[in-house]
């Protein structure tokens, strides 16, 4: 290795030091992300574009409210993180702040009376509670002032994406003083290097989505902006926290060594989605991922995903908006090309849109307070009681997707019975014939996510082409238990016996009937759990990209037969105890 | 329309949880919800509104509802006041 004095005149070489967030190596030009003072245009608008900035304020409260929400996925999907408390107060904080009506109305107001772009009208609605926060006595309300500013900065920031995502070069390190969730979101659609933040804030979750979506990222960096500038060369290790600014050349060949290597190992664990899915004894699982936004759609390549198994549309229902406020010419351009881009990215294999399933809270003008909203108005029966918005999405999809090479099927939520079932056939057989499309390419499918439905697969069976298990909500209806209730979210447990036995009565109906059946819930992405399905007789698995290589790989440990005897044992076991032991004995074959 | 004064009690004052119980509460009824204190008079459907009251412990309200449920809606929020923003346990 030959040493160089090129780059060592001004620039010494500085080691800072951060606490690890996300693994992996890798080094890249400085960008500076600010966010300290987000740049507002000044541009007056004419008044024939007051509807179209508007419509951006829509679509800006949208976009961030689906970030907020991934991160509270993201968070409870973690095993190794405790969600605290605080944090995802604040985050449900954050979500009530866009749906306020007076911010809304303020900032489409400012846009009609002073002719401002979006995210100057954002700026300054803000401007007005940020002021009274400020003059309040209490130390309290001014510690709320981050949360808000934050908030803001999102939102402005959603208006001016595509401005904000030219600005930053691809393959840089981006350094900044604090990151939130969605910044992490918006910098890997840009393909970043690695992300370094000087400060911590809610960082937890964002380190969350930082390693699902492989992206290096150290933060509590001391000093950190005061030492590097835009442009200089830096390298992140994220297993250890070192950040080295202005490396000479030895140091960068050794994190040339050291990324190489990370990659080897990263390149073993995806040789391993490669592979198809298969038990030790050669039998074939279908394995495919869950998707709701469009930076995931780059993951289920990655993984070798045979598909989407859950695709989810809530993002472009209709949010909270006020029905004399519609702005957007073409309210569903942004479901088509959502839609579009995922059967691009997956070719001839299968995709599964699953219709809206969204609570009555988020209906334009519905103000009613439910006593137990999970039990209440929502999924397919709000659908069922607006067949305009039921047919209309049907119909989309089936457009949309019929331009592409890919197999469609669709998936209706919360279904409890056969009523409903037979509703939404006629409406689909309806569409279908309506857009000539050919009746056996096209399948329809339900969630069985409500104990009723499970109880009788059977007699639903014949009117539909696939049961898909939705665990997470089979789970809390059966059990009686809300995971997010800290009071009793000890019951929430998916290795409850009672939840195998409907699984098992689902599986059951299934092959009397000839229909598959999959599981698109979160127990399809624990290899242990996973793998018990398959010997409850389970051919399709749907989860998060990331998973399938070590879901794969636990799989192709165990032979059929004996996950088969495995799975007949917990669905007789007695108690989670009993479940518990099984697992263990498992665990040490 | 009907109007009923009230304490905050909770030694923590209208912050950010309180706020978000008592603006969806609110937002459950058809009926208008403001809240006058200080001089200023906000929209109690608005989390922003409520929180930049920075109501602290032992500040007075006074709330008002109008609507074809005021009555009902009123009771239900003094309610909420009442037992601190706790939730619900109406089984």
């Amino acid at each position: 290795m030959h040493k160089k004095n090129g780059n060592t005149d001004r620039s010494k070489t500085v080691i800072l030091n951060g606490t690890p967030s996300s693994p992996g190596i890798a080094y890249g030009p400085v960008f500076l992300y600010d966010k300290s003072e987000p740049v507002i245009s000044t541009s007056v608008i004419a008044s024939k574009d007051i509807r179209e900035e508007q419509a951006k304020i829509q679509s800006a409260i949208r976009v961030v409210d689906l970030e907020l929400r991934k991160v509270e996925q993201f968070t409870r999907e973690d095993p190794d993180e405790e969600t605290s408390a605080e944090t995802s107060e604040i985050l449900a904080f954050q979500r009530e702040i866009l749906k306020d009506p007076d911010l809304l109305s303020s900032i489409n107001q400012n846009i009609r009376q002073d002719l401002v772009t979006a995210d100057r009208a954002i700026f300054s609605a803000f401007r007005l509670y940020l002021d009274r926060l400020k003059n309040s006595p209490s130390s309290f309300f001014k510690d709320r002032i981050p949360d808000l500013k934050e908030i803001r900065d999102r939102l402005i920031q959603a208006v001016q994406q595509k401005k904000m995502l030219q600005k930053i070069p691809e393959q840089s390190v981006v350094v900044c003083r604090e990151l939130s969730p969605g910044d992490i979101i918006l910098f890997a659609r840009k393909k970043v290097k690695a992300l370094v933040s000087e400060r911590g804030g809610l960082t937890s979750h964002a380190s969350i989505i930082a390693k699902s979506m492989g992206i290096p990222f150290v933060f509590g960096v001391n000093k950190l902006m005061s030492t590097v500038s835009e442009g200089d060369t830096i390298i992140v290790d994220g297993s250890s926290g070192t950040i080295t600014v202005h490396p000479d050349d030895e140091l960068l060949e050794i994190a040339r060594l050291s990324i190489s290597a990370f990659e080897i190992l990263e390149q073993q664990r995806q040789s391993v989605s490669n592979e198809p899915c298969q038990t030790k004894c050669g039998r074939k699982i279908t394995v495919q991922a869950n998707v709701e936004l469009e930076t995931e759609l780059d993951r289920v390549k990655l993984y070798n995903a045979e598909g989407i198994g859950l695709l989810r549309t809530e993002a472009f229902f209709l949010y909270g908006q006020n029905e004399n406020e519609q702005t957007a010419d073409d309210p569903n351009r942004e479901q088509r090309s959502f839609l579009e881009k995922a059967a691009r990215t997956i070719g001839e294999q299968n995709i599964t849109v699953r219709l809206f399933d969204v609570g009555g809270d988020k209906l334009p003008g519905y103000a009613k307070e439910e006593a137990n909203p999970f039990l209440g108005w929502r999924g397919i029966r709000i659908l069922l009681s607006k067949p305009a918005l039921l047919y209309g999405q049907l119909e989309l999809i089936l457009k949309t997707l019929s331009k592409h090479p890919c197999k469609t099927s669709i998936m209706v939520p919360m279904i409890t019975g056969l009523e409903e079932v037979i509703q939404v056939r006629t409406m689909f057989d309806r569409a279908v014939k309506k857009l000539e499309i050919e009746p056996l390419s096209v399948k329809l499918g339900i969630m069985i996510e409500v104990p009723s439905a499970a109880l009788t697969a059977g007699y639903l069976a014949p009117y539909v082409d696939f049961f898909s298990i939705g665990t997470n909500d089979l789970t809390q209806y059966t059990l009686a238990a809300d995971r997010t209730n800290r009071m009793v979210h000890q019951l929430y447990n998916s290795m409850h016996p009672a939840v195998w036995q409907l699984i098992k009565k689902t599986v059951d109906a299934g092959n009397e009937h000839n229909i598959p059946v999959s599981v698109c819930g979160e127990m399809a992405s624990s290899p242990v759990a996973a793998s018990l399905l398959v010997g409850l007789g389970i051919t399709r698995l749907s989860m998060n990209a990331a998973s399938i290589p070590d879901v794969k790989q636990y799989m192709r440990g165990y032979k059929y037969d004996y996950l088969k005897t495995l799975a007949e044992e917990i669905v007789k076991a007695g108690s989670v105890k009993e479940v518990d032991e099984i697992c263990k004995r498992m665990n040490e074959q | 329309m009907i109007r009923k004064k009230v304490i905050v009690k909770n030694p923590e004052g209208i912050h950010a949880r309180p706020a978000s119980a008592l603006v969806k509460l609110a937002s459950s009824f058809n009926s208008d919800f403001y809240i006058y204190s200080h001089g200023y008079k906000i929209n109690g459907k608005s989390i922003l509104g409520v929180l930049t009251l920075a109501a602290e412990c032992g500040a007075e309200l006074e709330l008002e509802c109008s609507g074809e449920d005021e009555k009902i809606a009123l009771q239900r929020i003094v309610e909420l006041f009442e037992r601190n923003f706790t939730d619900t346990t109406d089984k």
